[in-house]
């Protein structure tokens, strides 16, 4: 093979060894020793958990406990801590939580009755344990397992019911090794599309603060955990936690899950996702991780069969061979990315920018002028009382056709203006109607031309207005109208696109499409001096779609959450003033906004991926973002900071295994290669570029 | 070239304190460079033109000082060897691609280096033994602790694919002090050994004498923690994995560690003759194999009276020439290729003085 990259490598490696000598200047196997130095941190939460008391235990093979070596009582953020007792041997530590009297867990059930009617002594406004209110759950036991610990280890285990599933499918054999716990967390683990379910920190997601502040995938993963609770049998008055774990377990009792299902008497793939959509409707934010849309793939290809999610194959792996299959892979995707697909990326990004122009002209030029002339004529017929069927009787220049009007439903049919010919069903708001919410809509629609395609397959809009509004078309028409108080609003909007002509209009090669879907909801308007509304700001925004040309195609979704939106005000006073600011660095100036991108990637000689791009903002000009490669049971995870606009500190890569690369950016990059917080290998790039690797072991190797 | 300076107050030291007759304090200073290929400098240099083909290049330096006294001999030194020794096609292609000159497609390169580097310091004795009427013997043992050490080597191949690509394969496997390939952190090793000079004087007749001294005649220094490296380098490195996925193998892996290693100093010898037709004027001719190259010469020697004593030589092998001036017990001698600094190829310098009281 060519060297596609670093050509100058070999010449300055023989030059440098000539240099050397003219320049002139001058693992394995069981310890049978105790274990010193291990930590054990995490957080327990089935909602979060204080005041619960974590013990952990060596397991023998059999499972059973040998020592105690440590415990704890968990805080109010459900976190604890424990040092390892002198005493440890190195295997599988098990670590339980239990309730007594002085232990609550925060309810994160979204239902309106929360989690039942207040049988404990906690002082309440009503007499309902509400969403995100404290309450005492009873009887509660949770575990989890951890496979081994090395001297000086600090590992994450945080205590859910995830943990709590990965370890009762760790016992069914009887042999409680390292393996059979490995195995099974990474099992679990992909149950929730790939979340380190040991390692990534349930947040408390009834705490907005601390949902905005965690990281996507935490969200994702408090929601799946507060969907345990929802599921729970609650016939007692409050949800029978321990039966709800047992029945999770029996869910998954041969390490498979049915997608659907129609008993209450387990719970499906469909269950979990539906329980933990409810989760995020009921906080607000949206999946930016992308785990639920991923999930929902696995449970609709699953049906009512069964969803079997597979193990890491390389999460029982000694961990120096872990680290190793790390760095593999990193490299590996590292130069595909950097190298192929730059070249046929390039390739499809030109086809499709120039789609982009041609598609921007054709909506400009042909189809919004028709979409424009067509709901014209739509609103004329609705305000008229008799407006009669032909178009061209309408006052649109140019515009033929007929249009007619049932029970509110106006249809354009076979109108024709400039070569564009549309059909449309639409609804509008009766005259007369008096209503606190109005929905606008198109039912269907096609435009069709020489040069682009388009049909809107769905369009909504919904106002909410701040009181009963009458709508009088008569007295809008004339502008004599009050304007109603705007209090949020709802779009949907589904709509594809095919370009045949460019800008020039020439044939393309190949037709470009795209088919796609908006939904946002809005809140918070914005109105000037004058009373007219300058803004209005979307609390949630989703955006999906596929654009596909000879033969690529790319399907992505895009996912905003602005926490803010409430109290965001833009620094400009009105849109139509050019120097119009939306955001300054000012308190409530700057958008709050957690955003996620998710796309498929199929790129030449791997594996199909789907790809997370999560971003976090938390300034004006800061953030972090987070990228993730998943393919197959594993994955590449890449954590960066903005600060002030520039990528900042270290750059995280880390995979579904827990083992981190750390990289600190400078001159000569450095960083470290750790698993459980030990270090493995140590990072330098060479005068040379390469960057090498070294292994504890001895062995090194260039990334 | 790598010298602690603060041994030559040490040196002065000793020279200046000994007064006694019957010592002879002494100082020697040498330095002797060579490359084939390019300009010395240039090595250090980013290889820049001209290139003259070839395949070895050396530096050999020694400082040292001590007294005579009867037959023997005590003194410090600090000595460093440099020697590199590679395929003449490796260094063609290490100046075409370092140059970023165009390669010719299809050709395929060796890629041979082999590297040896110590740096010492030590204590030596040595004595003097005048075997016969005509022959003259001085023997020298020199206890030596070592500081800087390469020692190995880089083989494979480089086959050019087009004028600025090529694909390539090697195997490094080395030992140093200091790992200039890889950066490896490291504690700076320490070396213990001995290494044996010899030097004999033989004047059979009253115009004819010559000399042969054998520098590092045998010579070992141990390292019991020298830091090495075994790797492989490939530009091959893409493979498939039992899925048929693309797997990229790193471009360099390896081993590196310590060891226990026995360095043995590359031998110098020297063989010059003096033939001396008049009273003022001598024939010369010297020998000098330094393992990895050899030089000859011939010049012609001249005595313009009072005791002064000059040479000239032509090194036929290097091209060069060198001039030595010699007064009673001082030696100076310098030598060279080019004038110009960033030219020179092949330089020799030498300072002796040893006094009597």
């Amino acid at each position: 093979m060519t060297t596609p990259f670093k050509p100058k490598a070999l010449p300055l490696l023989i030059a440098t060894l000539a240099l050397a000598v003219s320049g002139c200047s001058g693992g394995g196997g069981s310890p049978a020793t105790s274990i010193t130095g291990v930590t054990l941190e995490g957080t327990a939460a089935k909602g979060i958990i204080k005041n619960g008391k974590v013990v952990a235990e060596e397991l023998s093979s059999a499972g059973i406990a040998l020592r105690t070596v440590g415990s704890a009582i968990t805080k109010v953020d459900g976190s604890y801590e424990i040092a390892v007792a002198n005493g440890y041997l190195g295997g599988p530590i098990q670590v339980t939580i239990s309730s007594d009297t002085t232990t609550e867990m925060k309810c994160d059930i979204p239902a309106i009755s929360g989690c039942g009617p207040r049988t404990d002594d906690i002082t309440d406004t009503n007499s309902t344990v509400d969403f995100s209110e404290w309450y005492k759950p009873g009887d509660l036991t949770m575990t989890a397992l951890v496979a081994e610990a090395a001297n000086g280890d600090k590992i994450n285990a945080n205590i859910t019911p995830y943990t709590d599933l990965a370890a009762r499918r760790a016992k069914l054999n009887g042999t409680v090794d390292k393996t059979a716990v490995y195995n099974a967390n990474s099992e679990v683990s992909n149950l929730l599309g790939g979340i380190d379910i040991l390692r990534t920190k349930p947040l408390d997601i009834t705490d907005p603060i601390a949902a905005k502040n965690g990281t996507s995938t935490g969200r994702a993963y408090a929601a799946f955990v507060a969907a345990i609770a929802s599921l729970a049998n609650a016939s007692s008055g409050k949800p029978d936690l321990n039966g709800a774990l047992l029945t999770l377990s029996t869910s998954f009792a041969d390490g498979k899950i049915l997608g659907d299902d129609d008993s209450s008497e387990i719970f499906s793939l469909q269950d979990l996702i539906d329980a933990a959509e409810d989760t995020f409707k009921r906080t607000g934010f949206d999946d930016t991780a992308g785990v639920i849309a991923a999930l929902q793939k696995e449970a609709t290809a699953a049906g009512y069969g069964f969803f079997n999610p597979a193990r890491s194959t390389t999460a029982d792996m000694p961990t120096l061979t872990k680290v190793k299959t790390f760095v593999g892979d990193v490299r590996t995707w590292g130069t595909v990315i950097s190298a192929e697909m730059k070249a046929k990326g390039d390739a499809f990004d030109q086809q499709t920018s120039l789609a982009s122009d041609a598609a921007d002209m054709s909506l400009n030029l042909l189809i919004s002028p028709a979409l424009k002339a067509a709901l014209d004529a739509i609103m004329f017929n609705a305000k008229s009382t008799n407006p009669g069927s032909d178009l061209s009787g309408y006052g649109i220049p140019g515009f033929t056709g007929t249009i007619s009007k049932s029970n509110g439903v106006i249809t354009i049919t076979n109108g024709v203006i400039d070569g564009v010919t549309v059909n449309m069903t639409a609804s509008v708001p009766v005259n007369g109607t008096t209503a606190s919410s109005f929905t606008i809509g198109i039912t269907s629609a096609t435009f069709r031309s020489a040069a682009a395609d388009a049909d809107i397959k769905k369009g909504t809009v919904v106002l909410n207005l701040a009181s009963p509004y009458n709508i009088n078309y008569t007295e809008l028409d004339a502008g004599t109208a009050s304007i109603p108080d705007i209090s949020g609003a709802s779009i949907d909007l589904d709509i594809s696109l095919t370009q045949k002509q460019n800008s020039t209009g020439g044939a393309l090669s190949e037709q470009v499409t795209f088919a796609g879907a908006l939904s946002t909801t809005l809140t918070n308007p914005i109105k000037d001096a004058a009373g007219d509304y300058t803004w209005i700001t979307p609390s949630t925004l989703t955006l999906g779609g596929k654009i596909s040309s000879a033969g690529h195609s790319m399907e992505a979704t895009f996912t905003a959450n602005i926490t803010n939106a409430s109290t965001f005000t833009p620094v400009g006073e009105t849109l139509s003033n050019p120097s119009f600011v939306l955001e300054g660095s000012g308190a409530n100036q700057w958008l709050d906004a957690t955003v996620g991108l998710n796309f498929g990637l199929q790129l030449a000689g791997l594996p199909k991926a789907s790809i997370n791009i999560t971003g976090d903002r938390t300034g004006l000009k800061d953030g972090t973002a987070m990228i993730t490669i998943a393919y197959g049971t594993r994955q590449i995870v890449v954590n960066g900071t903005v600060m002030n606009g520039v990528t900042t500190g270290a750059m995280e890569i880390t995979n579904q295994d827990g083992v981190k690369m750390t990289i600190i950016p400078g001159a000569d990059k450095t960083g470290t290669l750790t698993f459980n917080g030990t270090a493995y290998g140590t990072i330098k790039e060479l005068s040379n570029g390469l960057v090498k690797i070294t292994y504890a072991d001895g062995t090194f190797e260039t990334l | 070239m790598r010298f602690r300076l603060n041994l030559i107050p040490i040196l002065l030291a000793i020279t200046s304190s000994i007064q006694a007759s019957e010592y002879q304090p002494y100082v020697t200073i040498q330095s002797i460079a060579y490359s084939n290929s390019i300009a010395i400098k240039a090595i250090a240099d980013d290889w820049q033109p001209p290139f003259y083909g070839g395949d070895t290049a050396l530096i050999y330096g020694k400082i040292e000082s001590g007294v005579h006294w009867q037959e023997w001999q005590l003194g410090i030194l600090e000595r460093c060897d440099y020697f590199l020794e590679f395929a003449s096609q490796t260094a063609e292609f290490l100046y075409l691609t370092k140059n970023k000159l165009p390669l010719a497609p299809g050709k395929k390169y060796e890629i041979y280096i082999n590297a040896l580097h110590n740096c010492s310091q030590g204590i030596k004795l040595g004595r003097m033994k005048q075997l016969s009427s005509t022959l003259r013997a001085n023997l020298a043992i020199s206890y030596l602790q070592s500081d800087a050490l390469t020692d190995g080597s880089l083989k494979g191949s480089a086959l050019v694919a087009a004028e600025k690509s090529y694909d390539f394969q090697f195997d490094v496997d080395y030992l140093y002090s200091r790992d200039t390939l890889f950066k490896r952190r490291i504690d700076t090793p320490k070396g213990k050994g001995y290494t044996v000079d010899l030097r004999l004087d033989w004047q059979p007749s009253k115009e004819f004498s010559s000399q042969l001294e054998i520098i590092d005649l045998t010579s070992r220094v141990y390292w019991n923690e020298a830091p090495y490296t075994i790797a492989t380098a490939t530009s091959d490195t893409k493979t498939y994995n039992e899925d048929g996925y693309i797997h990229y193998d790193p471009a360099i892996s390896g081993y590196e560690s310590y060891k226990r290693f026995a360095q043995t100093l590359p031998r110098k010898t020297s063989l010059a003759a003096q033939y001396r037709w008049t009273d003022n004027f001598e024939a010369l001719a010297e020998y000098q194999d330094f393992e990895i190259e050899h030089f000859t010469s011939i010049g012609a020697g001249w005595w313009p009276g009072g005791g002064h004593h000059l040479q000239g030589l032509y090194n036929i092998t290097a091209k060069a020439v060198v001039l030595r001036y010699m007064w009673k017990q001082l030696h100076l001698e310098l030598g060279g290729d080019k004038t110009k600094i960033n030219q020179v190829r092949y330089f020799v310098f030498q300072l002796s003085y040893s006094h009597s009281f």
